[in-house]
């Protein structure tokens, strides 16, 4: 069977949920961002884009090349809650959905094309619903594999459909195509290739594939070979045949640098205690512990530390994690912080000792507290001052399972 | 601006098919707000209660209404005046 791989990939997809909520923002410059003071842009509508405003600026650089862009801060829930919904519309067309980010996602149509009409037709329903249900746009690119797919989405933007049939269109579309546009091809091995003289997946597909596994190692090397070639084997996952989770983890960007060790202490702890949180929700334990911090300089520092057992207890983590932080000597002022608990394993297994037992049962009585009214509505006296929360959405993101983050 | 208000408000709404709410009309500090056309509408929520969020407009400023499915209770969430 012939592989149809679709690739959908929302609009400035906050930008535009954000215009079409307030439609005195439609046509404007607007640019959505974190909900902190500290913050980057995390989407510019089409019309900021056109004054160069992009992704990841701060919001200084953001007034300079747009003096009267709008500044709105993101609504999480509006966003991972319309994903949600996006996806049950994908699976009226097919199983095979993986979300690939919280704008994105493959589908896999090879076995239902019989079922709905040819792909273009696919896309354009899938388009239309989008439009009339959300009023929002989204560019679809369909291909013969994944690689191709995203490629297609992305040279039509906004409001595209793009196929690439056959063998001959894949490579006329990659001969001139920047390597850096590429999925998987990131700025340091763009540079790397610019300094071997390559600038285009044209003049990548030249070079031998030694001569990329000598450069960029056995495995990359191979790789990017048959990426210059538009070739890729990787199957559309879907959620439910997904690895599990290898690590659970939040991490914090603080409102302001912060240099007294309490007050970081505080942090950690609320990190620890949503990571405990979403173990204990979806049924894990682990046992290493991965404490990151990022200075206000952006230097950083991590360390790993495991234990004997396995825990999902936020104070057991908290302390593991402190455990770590002291053993440091805080040079400068912390700008983030991040806590992940990894070496998991299902947690079947009943506590052995009795104060074990009984610690559960406190945490089982909160947990039951804070599934009924909302999260954090018990909590450690310690936390009660502590009001800010991390306020991206994850890459990691998904609808459902360990990897769901319910956002405020 | 946006102004957070969270305050309960008495809303007419249809409930139709499928579970489709439409507010049309509310009543906020004793005054009655037409509801020209609902712009977004999202859901989210708080420990076990489902919440159903509106933005809505009169056709000069912009509200968000919230339903809470469980107590059937609505509240005017935030407002924000129109540039008229």
């Amino acid at each position: 069977m012939k592989r149809v791989i679709m690739h959908i990939d929302m609009d400035a997809y906050f930008a535009s949920v954000e215009q079409q909520t307030n439609p005195h923002l439609r046509g404007k410059p607007i640019a959505v961002t974190g909900a902190g003071k500290r913050t980057v842009i995390t989407c510019p509508s089409y019309e900021a884009r056109r004054y160069g405003v992009k992704t990841g600026m701060n919001r200084w650089e953001a007034k300079q090349l747009c003096p009267h862009i709008i500044f709105i801060p993101g609504c999480n829930q509006r966003y991972v809650d319309t994903c949600t919904r996006l996806v049950e519309l994908y699976k009226t067309y097919t199983p095979d959905v993986e979300i690939y980010s919280v704008d994105e996602a493959f589908l896999d149509l090879s076995g239902s094309c019989h079922l709905f009409g040819p792909p273009a037709q696919v896309g354009r329903a899938i388009k239309d619903q989008i439009k009339n249900v959300y009023g929002i746009t989204a560019s679809i690119g369909i291909s013969s594999n994944k690689l191709t797919a995203k490629i297609a989405s992305d040279l039509d933007k906004p409001d595209g459909l793009t196929i690439l049939h056959s063998r001959e269109q894949i490579e006329a579309t990659l001969r001139n195509l920047p390597v850096k546009e590429v999925p998987g091809i990131g700025s340091k091995t763009e540079a790397a290739l610019k300094s071997m003289g390559i600038f285009t997946c044209g003049e990548l597909a030249k070079i031998p594939a030694g001569r990329l596994r000598d450069r960029f190692g056995l495995v990359f090397g191979e790789q990017l070979y048959f990426m210059a070639r538009g070739m890729d084997s990787k199957k559309v996952v879907p959620d439910s045949r997904r690895q599990p989770a290898k690590s659970v983890g939040h991490s914090m960007t603080l409102q302001k640098d912060v240099g007294d060790f309490s007050r970081i202490q505080g942090y950690v702890l609320k990190l620890s205690e949503m990571v405990g949180r979403r173990l204990r929700r979806a049924g894990y334990k682990g046992k290493t512990l991965h404490l990151y911090v990022r200075y206000a300089d952006f230097t950083s520092f991590s360390k790993r530390k495991s234990v004997k057992k396995y825990i999902d207890d936020g104070l057991e983590i908290y302390c593991l994690a402190m455990s770590i932080l002291r053993s440091f000597r805080l040079q400068k002022e912390v700008r983030m912080v991040g806590v992940s608990l990894s070496n998991l394993i299902e947690s079947r297994q009943m506590p052995l000792f009795e104060e074990d037992r009984l610690q559960g049962c406190v945490t089982d009585a909160v947990d039951r507290i804070n599934d009924r009214y909302g999260e954090f509505t018990v909590m450690r006296g310690s936390l009660l001052k502590s009001r800010e929360t991390p306020d991206t959405i994850s890459p990691a993101w998904r609808p459902s399972g360990i990897k769901r983050i319910d956002y405020t | 601006m946006i102004n957070n208000i969270n305050e309960r408000v008495k809303v007419g709404a249809v409930f139709g098919d499928n579970f489709d709410i439409k507010p049309v009309w509310f009543i906020w500090q004793n005054q009655k707000y037409s509801i020209n056309s609902i712009t977004y509408r999202w859901s989210s929520r708080k420990g076990r209660e489902a919440l159903q969020h509106f933005s809505v407009t009169d056709g000069v400023n912009l509200y968000e209404l919230c339903y809470n499915t469980g107590s059937s209770i609505w509240t005017l969430a935030k407002v924000e005046a129109g540039d008229g």
